[in-house]
């Protein structure tokens, strides 16, 4: 069995889960992005953006306008968001791999 | 002077002591860890004699991880006696520990992202009774705790759905020794991202954050990249025994990769400094309080669509075989499977929302459908129906087909034939006469979405969901694989050809009553019924199915670069993907199948070999497809979608496609380039010049009857056939980007390999590797544009290699120069890794040693250090020299 075959196969094992389970999994892997997007964020990001990030959080802010201040205040904010997306799913890939599921 | 002497060496003396104490005391803790490990042990060991748990759990042998359980870990064991060393360091730790405390409670209390913490706005003691139902969300389902401001925790709560998983004194071993490596790693990183910063001024630091820049690897030290590996390594071990303890996959997958991931972030926010620690817990708990639900959701996806594409595998084949982000071209199609579409559709919707600015009507249209679609709590509610209905036939249909068609799909870059619908949808008959398949008379109708190839969508030829509710009609392919063997004539098709996964799983055809057919040799040996009994059958040579009378077949649509063989060989691997038992197909089309596509590209008049313009001049959008009766079409399909029969052979223009076509009119193709060298590889014909016939329609026309004006010369040997093939190639390589190339013998399929990948520029190749910008030698372009190419090709040799795939990517960062490796690699190198197989022999083609790193030179990574060796080949016309 091939790499990719090997992958359809334990994918296609998640894709036969209810939706409420499904959902519960991008929940989860949604929270793990959101996780090391911020990680990668606040080490780089200075004092006077953390106050004003800190002012937004604690005015519970929409995600829109969360959103709409990081990507303001950091570049390559979505860049950021793709690789770390991308860093999470090839980790996953290989792990699974290695397991042989 | 004297008292001065003196002095100094009364501090001599302490410091001597000093380290004579700290021996002493490092000695002591080895010895104690060394005891302990003993006793942890023997008892594993006891306890694995006895094949049951020990009561007790130790260091060695812990109580499950961090993120399952927030029950205190078991006392240490006690020492027996203790040093005045060891005493001095207990208390020196429990000091610290005690502070670390205090300053917790200053600071607002530690969290782990784990957890869901809920802070108290205003009243301490007033603890939430129940989390309502729009925020019942969590970040994990692991576990509630509540937390006032100061830090105290006032509530914990452990929701009945995550149960905690009962392991195997194995488990618990292996969730140690990945708690170990978890721990050392995240520790290495705290002092990594320490040094790091503390080496970063305050405006290369905001510089940083406003670039996005990130670590990069050549960055990342050695020991850090080792601990990482380690760490990796000790999760895959525990997902092996889980695999091999009967976990399922989803189990596997949500232990060693969704928690163990939060359970790593957990420890790296810990070690966040306090300030960024503070804002870090702030933006958690905003995020685990999003509200309403479905916004949370809109979030997850939008952040996490590329890999929940990876996950589901429909939409994954809706993105055209290639995984990209949610702003990808490949999502803009979408799967007919329930989580596919949403995934695809939504995942790019939900991130426009979040992170485009679109005007405010637009974003307010995108609200509503959003929270439309999220809003239950069941967040696809909109498409449970159709999960279910899908569920059910995934039971009865052939998932080894599914993977079949969509690894085909993926390979092929998603091939229109087996786009969005193929995972779940077109693989599904609709009627259950056409085809007597299982699963046929079980498929709902309407759950099979038609498909259609919209032509303009990016990502050529994927599918999309056009009518729900007329589905186009659908053979179902019989499911073994080919029981002839000479199925498999050519290494591509012996490439190509994918057996199925699981053989268990396959349906019987012709069988509605039965859901699976079991088989053994290659031959159906019982089937298996819907409650679960299985019945053996009489030897496969009895139960030969009749031919299916309405045979359907897609055909293969010719574009840029595809010749007739190549045409044909597609075509042969559609339909044994589609047919993996020909034998039920029309005669011709078993024949067709038999035959070598090269002999039968001659038969069919697609290639002549005693020809000067030995290729059929196809045009881009012509079609090569079977009718339902068998017959072979050939052409472009009129305004009804019809296609004309080809008939005994193609008469049509023939050209030498050792030449550049000019398009003689606007559709005409640049194709069949190396349909010619592909025949060559195959059959041996020499390679010859001939004349440029595509500029002359008149010539064209005649060219089949013509003699050819130079005797063709005829190879005599395999190894002479293949040489000549492989000028024909280079010379053809040699024309586009304009170099010589020194020609050697290689395999066919390597050959091939190359013959069908559209030509490239020198710079369009240059562009796409970045590792070629250091220019060694001051080589020309189009000799750097060569080694660029033989180093993409052996990147990809090495990333097929079972058991290597990611080999490259680990190393390639590495210096070269450390821990021996360049020793290792010219003295004993492992002659199983392709990596280590291509430096050693590149090494010994260019005799190029890496920089030392002394001084003036540079360190140089593995893959410079490669990088450097191509270049030195391309200059001495050694590249060829340089193969796996």
């Amino acid at each position: 069995m091939n790499p990719i075959q090997k992958n359809i196969k334990s994918v296609l094992e998640i894709e036969n889960l209810s939706p409420e389970e499904q959902e519960d999994i991008i929940l989860r892997v949604g929270g793990i992005i959101y996780q090391n997007v911020l990680m990668r964020v606040m080490e780089i990001m200075p004092e006077t953006d953390q106050d004003e990030f800190e002012k937004l959080l604690d005015n519970n802010a929409k995600p829109e306008e969360v959103f709409s201040f990081l990507k303001d205040k950091a570049q390559d904010f979505e860049k950021i968001i793709e690789e770390e997306a991308t860093k999470f799913k090839n980790k996953t890939d290989h792990i699974m791999s290695q397991i042989g599921v | 002077m004297e008292e001065s002497n003196n002095k100094t060496e009364e501090v001599r003396a302490k410091e001597i002591e000093e380290s004579l104490r700290a021996i002493e005391e490092s000695d002591a803790q080895m010895r104690k860890d060394l005891q302990q490990a003993m006793e942890a042990l023997a008892k594993f060991d006891e306890s694995s004699a006895e094949n049951k748990i020990p009561s007790q759990v130790t260091r060695v042998v812990p109580p499950p991880p961090p993120a399952l359980s927030v029950k205190k870990p078991e006392a240490e064991p006690k020492a027996t006696e203790l040093s005045w060393g060891e005493k001095r360091r207990q208390k020196k730790i429990e000091n610290e520990a005690k502070k670390r405390e205090e300053k917790k409670a200053k600071k607002g209390g530690s969290f782990s992202p784990t957890m869901q913490v809920n802070l108290l706005e205003e009243d301490k003691k007033e603890v939430k009774k129940k989390p309502e139902k729009d925020n019942k969300h969590t970040l994990t389902p692991s576990i509630v705790q509540t937390y006032d401001r100061s830090g105290n925790l006032l509530h914990t709560e452990e929701p009945a759905q995550a149960p905690e998983r009962t392991l195997t004194a194995e488990e618990r071993f292996l969730e140690e020794k990945l708690r170990e490596a978890r721990e050392k790693y995240a520790d290495e990183y705290k002092n990594f991202l320490a040094k790091r910063k503390k080496g970063l001024g305050k405006i290369a630091r905001t510089k940083e954050f406003v670039t996005g820049v990130k670590i990069k690897n050549s960055e990342t030290p050695r020991d850090l990249m080792d601990l990482e590996m380690a760490y990796d390594q000790a999760a895959i071990v525990l997902g092996q025994e889980m695999l091999k303890e009967g976990k399922t996959t989803i189990e596997i997958f949500k232990r060693v990769i969704v928690q163990e991931q939060e359970t790593l972030n957990a420890l790296k926010a810990e070690n966040l400094p306090p300030k960024e620690k503070g804002v870090f817990r702030k933006s958690l708990e905003w995020y685990i309080g999003i509200k309403p639900p479905w916004k949370k959701v809109t979030v997850s996806l939008a952040l996490s669509t590329p890999v929940v594409l990876f996950l589901f595998p429909s939409a994954v084949v809706a993105a055209g075989g290639s995984i990209g982000f949610a702003t990808s071209r490949g999502v803009r199609a979408f799967a007919g499977s329930a989580i596919g579409l949403n995934v695809a559709k939504y995942g790019e919707k939900a991130y426009d929302y979040l992170l485009k600015r679109n005007p405010e009507e637009i974003k307010k249209k995108q609200e509503e459908e959003l929270a439309k679609v999220f809003w239950e709590d069941a967040a696809f509610s909109e498409t449970k129906k159709l999960y279910i209905k899908t569920l059910e036939q995934e039971k009865r249909a052939k998932r080894a087909r599914i993977i079949t068609k969509a690894v085909v799909a993926i390979g092929a870059g998603g091939l229109a034939s087996y786009g969005a619908g193929v995972g779940l949808g077109k693989v599904l008959p609709t009627a259950p006469s056409e085809v007597s398949t299982s699963g046929a008379k079980d498929a709902p109708p309407e759950s099979a979405p038609k498909i259609s190839t919209i032509p303009e969508m990016e990502g050529q030829g994927q599918p999309t969901i056009e009518d729900q509710s007329a589905p186009t009609p659908i053979t179902q392919p019989p499911p073994t694989g080919s029981s002839d063997p000479g199925f498999v004539k050519t290494p591509q098709e012996a490439q190509d050809h994918v057996e199925p996964v699981a053989k268990s799983d396959v349906p019987i055809t012709g069988k509605s009553e039965s859901l699976y057919t079991n088989y053994k040799d290659g031959k159906p040996y019982s089937k298996v019924f819907a409650d679960g009994h299985e019945e053996l059958i009489k030897p496969a040579t009895e139960n030969v199915p009749p031919a299916v009378s309405n045979f359907i077949n897609e055909g293969v649509k010719f574009d840029h670069g595809k010749g007739g063989i190549q045409g044909i060989l597609d075509l042969k691997n559609q339909i044994r993907n589609a047919y993996p038992d020909i034998s039920k197909a029309p005669q011709n089309v078993q024949d067709f199948m038999k035959t070598d596509a090269t002999k039968e590209a001659i038969r069919l008049g697609f290639y002549d070999p005693n020809n000067p313009n030995e290729s059929a001049l196809i045009l881009k959008g012509q079609v090569l497809k079977f009718d339902e009766q068998g017959k072979l079409l050939f052409g472009k399909p009129d305004a009804s979608g019809k296609i004309p029969e080809l008939g005994d052979k193609y008469h049509g223009k023939m050209f030498d496609a050792d030449r550049p076509v000019t398009s003689p009119k606007t559709g005409a193709v640049e194709h069949a380039t190396g349909a010619k060298a592909v025949a060559q590889a195959e059959t041996g014909g020499g390679g010859k010049t001939g004349e440029r016939i595509a500029s002359d329609p008149a010539k064209q026309e005649t060219s089949t009857l013509q003699t050819p004006t130079e005797p063709t010369t005829v190879p005599k040997t395999v190894e002479e056939a293949k040489s000549n093939a492989l000028k024909a190639y280079e010379k053809e390589k040699a024309h586009t980007i304009g170099e010589t190339v020194e020609h050697k013998t290689e395999s066919s399929d390597e050959f091939r390999n190359k013959t069908t990948t559209p030509p490239q520029s020198s710079s369009e190749i240059l562009q796409k590797h970045p590792e070629f910008a250091k220019n060694y030698f001051k080589l020309p372009k189009e000799q750097l544009a060569a080694a660029a190419q033989v180093y993409e090709s052996h990147v990809q040799h090495m990333a097929s290699v079972p058991g290597h795939e990611y080999e490259w990517g680990f190393v390639k960062n590495l210096s070269i120069n450390r821990g021996g490796r360049f020793s290792h690699i010219v003295n004993n190198y492992n002659e199983e890794s392709p990596v280590g197989k291509l430096l050693h022999r590149a090494y010994e083609v260019t005799r190029v040693k890496p920089n030392s790193g002394f001084i003036f030179t540079k360190k140089q990574s593995v893959e410079q250090w490669l990088v450097k060796m191509l270049q030195k080949a391309a200059k001495e016309g050694t590249l060829n020299q340089i193969k796996l």
